[in-house]
């Protein structure tokens, strides 16, 4: 075999980086100086919206590596030592099929269960070592010899561990082996036995018992009664199903020398919604971090600019979408659309004095159709039949409309940033490479969701569903035969759907490819029901779909898909409006 | 279990020969090369698609040679085996030939592993696949049906949480398959095997157009080629990866692509069993059935139990 040709720009995963990396390009964000706290929290947010970047660096490795601006106010402020626990979808869906083949054995469960631990007490393992081994001066542990082998064979008692020697680093390899011992036996039919798997079940009490027990006995040996430790697990949803309730019912307990901080999905099935944001606010045991941040726009463009910056470009660089005439638009569009026309006529908008409104008059009402009036304008011919282009309107381009469509993604807006730096020539990024980006992260995006399958009659997979939904948003209300002021195209649910859809709709919140939009999220922090909440599609479909790049109105989400209901009148749609107004 | 190379002018007779009867015209060009040299001949047919192309051509050429035809359901492969070979493979000391041509990846590795499992030292298999004539790749992407464990009742847990997750994957020539694979999975690693033929070059410039994005989205990821044509240099070279990269990753071999590597990776898979993982991507039925037909040039490799 040979090495194929390098290539040219980076993708950017925190979990591939190393502790120096993540440090290097790390930059600090509102939600970084909240997950900091010396509390338990709660971290909700879809693929690649930066969860696993914030949590690496509350790590004691990378922490201690860190040489940005800030990195010496938060080394002081931050008085716990980080513990990373990562767990994967790979390593999810071979325990989930391994559940499957056995019938969700309760046994099977536990030793899936012990695995994870023992997991968890190898991360444990490895920040003591680090911080004992003086690599660093940060959070230095002085350790004797005689303090060492008393620590290390308390441990070895409590993880049920027989090390060769009582050292931390021999009971470091002696966990390695028993974890090895005990996943050659999953694979030696143990389950077959319950005798046999009796007998190897390491049979741990709920994993924060165990956590606070070998907290306390290193707390002891260090002589750091108030030490405090933070156990920061990574995509808690792949782990074992009882670990995680354990972790989360863990959040209310008031050990002071632990603290918890937990990366969540924003759609898990198997999560007990018995922690509510109301427990959180009134116990003050926890806060909810939801990533990502679209309001922090100023580190969305400190990213960018990070990234622009390594190529010597600055996001001055991204041609700007902003001299659009907007009279000469809805002059257009009013000349072919007569629906546009009754619409202006009902509101006494007269083209004619568009540039003098007021934000007192009309000015919020022709700000609020702007894209309706982009979208149709540009993709209807002026018998009003749809234009034949594929290719979406450069009015998406620009260096906010690409961060709205990304949704402040911050992976996604690195990697589209390292794209787009390829394009630059004659002193800018124009909108043709802007546009082909987007379509290549819509792209991208469509190829993962497409191999997500979904257990119902009327979709194959996720990117079905939002094509389903997408489409019909768009010819319904966007390009559809009348024009809509307020179109529609958040949804929600009268009653809990069908559990495919459910699962459907669970792994495209997860996948970040559906957005909750609730005003107020107060009810479970994990999305479980649907009922009372509202959803949108990601906007990273909109210029595929020509969709708007803004938040529509609410639909009932059945209304929405009912493909019968294919052409909505303006009497209809404005008695639409009021109904919804009163159901919400 | 050893590889070795496999020559066809050795002219050997086989205790048993397996083929594949489908739709597509190269279902019966292996064995048309080995149907006087096989003492017993067994076709695993589809039950699905057997009105599709060639089938019945296919069906006709098997029955009329005295090859005994069963029906085999995709979602009880190892059912059907168990109940129709397993008695006579446990007898066979020799050598048995298996055409993969036209199984997919899921019922050959079934079959594969089967053999494994029963059949008994001193004997081997001689695994053929005809390669198919160049067709162009289809234009829409079909969904996934299914993505998980390419034998249903193999799914260890590989390696420690600790040890970073990489994913060795074939590229084939779908549009963004691979892609949505990965995105999917979202693995710390991941390692492209691209699979070279000389001889044919639209295959290549099909598979680096339609993974174009793929490239683009995983640009520090390392790529290898391999030669289609020479299973046995590529089964050593994947086996030599995989053995620098077990002692610091957990492994997961999804090969896409040519099936020829869906063997390979199953070989090592059994060899490290249980250490490493081979998963397939599926659209199952929602394929449109391509007939592919033979280019008349035939690759072998030998498997000594």
């Amino acid at each position: 075999m040979m090495n194929k040709s390098a290539f040219i720009y980076d993708s950017y995963n925190a979990r591939v980086l190393t502790y120096k990396q993540l440090s290097d390009t790390f930059i600090t964000n509102k939600s970084f100086l909240e997950l900091a706290g010396q509390n338990n929290t709660v971290l909700i947010g879809p693929r690649g919206s930066g969860k696993t970047t914030l949590l690496k660096m509350l790590q004691i490795e990378a922490l201690s590596l860190w040489e940005g601006e800030k990195a010496e106010e938060y080394r002081s402020k931050i008085k716990y030592t980080g513990v990373f626990v990562p767990t994967d979808m790979v390593w999810y869906k071979q325990q989930k099929k391994l559940l499957e083949t056995n019938n969700n054995n309760a046994q099977v469960a536990r030793y899936i269960n012990d695995l994870f631990t023992l997991h968890t007490f190898e991360c444990l393992l490895q920040a003591l070592i680090f911080r004992t081994s003086g690599a660093r001066d940060y959070r230095r542990i002085l350790l004797s010899y005689e303090k060492e082998r008393e620590l290390a064979k308390v441990l070895a008692t409590q993880w049920k561990l027989s090390p060769d020697v009582y050292t931390l680093k021999s009971l470091f390899a002696s966990l390695i082996l028993k974890n090895q011992e005990m996943l050659s036996l999953v694979t030696n039919d143990i389950f077959s036995d319950p005798v046999r798997i009796n007998d190897n079940i390491c049979s741990f009490t709920d994993i924060s018992q165990s956590l606070s027990a070998s907290i306390r006995q290193i707390n002891n040996m260090i002589s750091e009664n108030d030490g405090c430790w933070c156990f920061l697990f990574d995509e808690l949803e792949l782990a074992p199903t009882q670990i995680t309730s354990d972790l989360i019912d863990a959040m209310r307990g008031s050990n002071p020398n632990i603290i918890y901080k937990l990366s969540l999905s924003p759609y898990n099935e198997n999560i007990s919604n018995s922690i509510t944001i109301r427990d959180a606010m009134e116990s003050q045991d926890f806060s909810i971090i939801y990533l990502p941040d679209s309001q922090d726009i100023d580190f969305a463009e400190r990213l960018c600019e990070m990234v622009l910056e390594k190529k010597g470009l600055s996001l001055g660089v991204i041609e700007k979408f902003e001299n659009i005439d907007y009279k000469k638009e809805i002059t257009e569009l009013a000349a072919k659309d007569n629906s546009f026309n009754r619409y202006l006529e009902r509101k006494h908008i007269s083209i004619e004095n568009i540039e003098n409104y007021t934000d007192r008059n009309k000015k919020p009402e022709i700000r609020k159709i702007r894209w309706s009036v982009l979208i149709r304008n540009y993709y209807f011919n002026n018998n009003l039949s749809l234009r034949s282009i594929r290719r979406p309107a450069d009015f998406y381009a620009g260096f906010l409309n690409i961060c709205t469509a990304l949704e402040y993604n911050p992976r996604m807006l690195i990697g589209t940033m390292n794209k787009l730096v390829q394009q630059y020539k004659r002193g800018k990024i124009d909108f043709y490479s802007q546009i082909n980006a987007l379509q290549d992260a819509s792209n991208g995006f469509n190829a993962i969701l497409n191999t997500i399958s979904v257990g119902s009659d009327d979709f194959y997979t996720v990117q079905d569903l939002i094509q389903k939904i997408s489409t019909q948003i768009r010819q319904k209300y966007i390009l559809g035969e009348v024009f809509h002021d307020e179109p529609k195209g958040v949804f929600f649910f009268k009653k809990e759907p069908d559990i495919n859809i459910a699962r459907a709709l669970g792994d495209a919140l997860n996948t970040g490819a559906i957005i909750n939009v609730t005003d107020n999220k107060s009810s479970e922090f994990n999305i479980s029901k649907f009922v009372g909440k509202k959803f949108r599609v990601s906007f990273i479909f909109s210029p595929t779909f020509k969709l708007p790049l803004t938040k529509l109105s609410p639909i009932e989400y059945d209304k929405l898909i009912d493909s019968k209901i294919d052409s909505i009148s303006e009497l209809d749609h404005e008695k639409d409006n009021n109904q919804m107004e009163l159901e919400l | 279990m050893i590889i070795e190379k496999y020559n066809t002018t050795d002219d050997d007779n086989f205790e048993i020969g397996i083929f594949g009867l489908g739709y597509e015209s190269r279902s019966i060009s292996c064995f048309s090369q080995v149907k006087d040299r096989c003492r017993m001949k067994l076709a695993l047919a589809y039950n699905y698609w057997c009105d599709k192309a060639d089938y019945k051509i296919n069906k006709e050429e098997f029955e009329s040679n005295d090859c005994r035809v069963i029906e085999v359901d995709e979602n009880a492969i190892r059912k059907d085996l168990e109940l129709n070979l397993a008695q006579i493979i446990q007898e066979i000391k020799g050598k048995v030939f298996v055409d993969i041509s036209v199984m997919t990846r899921h019922r050959l590795s079934e079959l594969l592993w089967f053999l494994f499992e029963n059949m008994i030292s001193e004997s081997s298999i001689i695994i053929a696949y005809s390669i198919a004539d160049f067709v162009e790749p289809p234009t829409q992407n079909y969904p996934v049906k299914f993505f998980g464990s390419i034998i249903d009742s193999f799914q260890p847990l590989t390696g420690r949480l600790n040890l970073h997750p990489i994913v060795v994957i074939g590229l084939g020539y779908e549009k963004d398959k691979a892609l949505g694979a990965i995105g999917h999975l979202d693995p710390e690693n991941v390692i492209f095997l691209i699979p070279s033929n000389e001889k044919e070059q639209n295959y290549k410039e099909r598979l680096d157009e339609n993974n174009k994005l793929l490239f683009d989205n995983y640009p520090k990821s390392k790529s290898l080629t391999y030669d289609v044509l020479k299973p046995y240099s590529t089964y050593f070279e994947l086996k030599s990866l995989i053995l620098r990269l077990k002692k610091e990753h957990r492994i997961l071999l999804i090969p896409l692509g040519p099936k020829i590597l869906a063997v390979i990776s199953l070989i090592i898979a059994w060899e490290f069993s249980p250490e490493i993982n081979v998963w397939r991507v599926s659209s199952e039925q929602l394929e449109k059935p391509l007939n592919r037909k033979s280019s008349g040039e035939y690759i072998y490799i030998k498997i000594n139990i």
